[in-house]
């Protein structure tokens, strides 16, 4: 079981992949897999660019590893960090690929499956394995993430919806703000 | 002029199948001619009911009234005898109301047993199956058969896009198909001049792209490919066979409480080539 710096430090490259999605006006969620000690993937939300709503950081990671010669069986000694709680579709693909643990940055109100709106990791009598999930780790920080990406201004809408006056609100969370 | 056996049942919603649970209320007995003095001293001096809009006030027996004063959560009996003491009324009987609203015939008639309720259906109950739609539900679920998940338009009954599982763990058919209508969109917008896109929509609202679709399938999705479906934002899933594993079978993930998208799900027999 890694120390929660180890985990820590592994959740700072999930949120290096959450500002790269940023960068690129997708929802800021990144990801590694970590196997044996070592980030063995790497995923961020892409599903602007692709138009498919599935395409989210977890299975962009698992897609790419798979396709690179990982193999299946290894995710049981697998641990995903991923930025912000699953959703219930990745919870269940996590599920299905018998992922070892989950650690995750903030929980996900609206669509989260290993606590906030269903608990798909550890519920009895679904497909796959399940598996223990833990938040807490650099949430603030990934709630920040989220926060810059809904003040931003649509550039790209047709009609941009007016979010001049938005102003990003950091006073609840325990960080500066950098931008 | 139909005399198939083919059938459609809708699957109803978890709300739809939910059982009677109930709350507590304070209740006094009163005379018929007492009721709007009685209703005056309430809204003036007791708490309002809150989350109970649906439980009826008052409940009539063959000689008196039985009117809710409060709800038990509101204030403490302490407190209400408090309230009533320099009052002509007196506390009566703790009663069980029922703690939600009745959405379906079967739950109001079980709900009025308990205590009078009002009943309005939302109108997702009143969808109906025209013999048109009939027709082209069952061809598309003989596609489905050849072709795996089926994603149709439901104005025109257009297939959008088709796809079978592949050989990889997360690619199930479900997730294919949505897949496939991403890179259609990707197309098409490739081959359009900027000004003409069809789904130019600003980029936090991509993703939608399956909107209203009507999706066809023979087994029940699994939990994966039923949120990956409400990601989308289908219109409606069809399917013939249930796993004990599925989204809709296992979560109701179709009508969930909680989930920003909801769809209607019809469970279906195998039909005829006669039925198509």
């Amino acid at each position: 079981m890694a120390t929660r710096e180890q985990r820590l430090k592994f959740m700072a490259e999930a949120l290096d992949m959450a500002e790269e999605a940023l960068q690129t006006s997708e929802v800021p969620v990144g990801c590694v897999f970590v196997h044996s000690g070592k980030v063995v993937g790497r995923g961020r939300n892409e599903t602007n660019e692709t138009k498919n709503g599935t395409r989210h950081a977890e299975i962009v990671a698992i897609d790419r590893m798979l396709a690179s010669g990982f193999q299946l069986e290894d995710f049981q000694q697998t641990d995903l960090y991923v930025t912000v709680e699953p959703c219930i579709m990745c919870a269940s693909a996590l599920r299905q690929i018998k992922i070892r643990s989950v650690v995750y940055g903030c929980g996900n109100d609206r669509f989260g499956g290993c606590d906030s709106v269903l608990n798909v990791n550890t519920d009895e009598g679904l497909d796959g394995t399940p598996y223990p999930a833990e938040g807490g780790f650099y949430k603030d920080e990934a709630i920040l993430m989220l926060r810059k990406f809904y003040v931003r201004e649509n550039t790209n809408a047709p009609q941009p919806r007016k979010k001049a006056n938005r102003v990003l609100k950091t006073g609840d969370l325990d960080i500066e703000s950098s931008s | 002029m139909s005399s198939t056996s083919f059938e459609i049942t809708r699957i109803p919603t978890p709300d739809e199948q939910r059982a009677l649970t109930t709350e507590t209320v304070y209740t006094t007995t009163i005379s018929p001619q007492k009721t709007s003095q009685l209703l005056s001293f309430i809204a003036k001096h007791l708490p309002k009911l809150t989350g109970i809009e649906h439980v009826k006030r008052v409940r009539k027996t063959s000689t008196f009234l039985q009117v809710i004063l409060c709800q038990t959560s509101a204030i403490t009996e302490e407190e209400l005898l408090r309230i009533l003491k320099d009052s002509e009324w007196t506390l009566g009987e703790i009663c069980q109301v029922p703690d939600t609203p009745p959405i379906t015939a079967d739950q109001f008639s079980k709900w009025k047993d308990v205590w009078p309720v009002a009943f309005r259906p939302p109108a997702q109950n009143r969808v109906e199956i025209t013999e048109e739609e009939r027709k082209y539900i069952a061809g598309q679920i003989l596609r489905s058969e050849q072709e795996g998940v089926v994603m149709c338009q439901p104005k025109t009954h257009a297939v959008v896009a088709s796809a079978t599982a592949q050989d990889h763990p997360l690619r199930h058919a479900a997730m294919c198909c949505i897949g496939k209508v991403a890179d259609l969109e990707l197309a098409r917008n490739d081959s359009l001049v900027p000004a003409k896109r069809m789904h130019d929509e600003p980029s936090d609202t991509a993703g939608y792209l399956c909107e209203g679709l009507d999706v066809f399938a023979i087994t029940e999705p699994c939990v994966m490919c039923c949120m990956a479906l409400v990601h989308s934002r289908i219109g409606r899933l069809f399917f013939i066979n249930a796993a004990s594993g599925g989204g809709i079978s296992y979560y109701g993930m179709h009508a969930r409480k909680g989930l920003n998208h909801h769809f209607s799900v019809f469970q279906c027999s195998m039909p005829e080539k006669s039925d198509a």
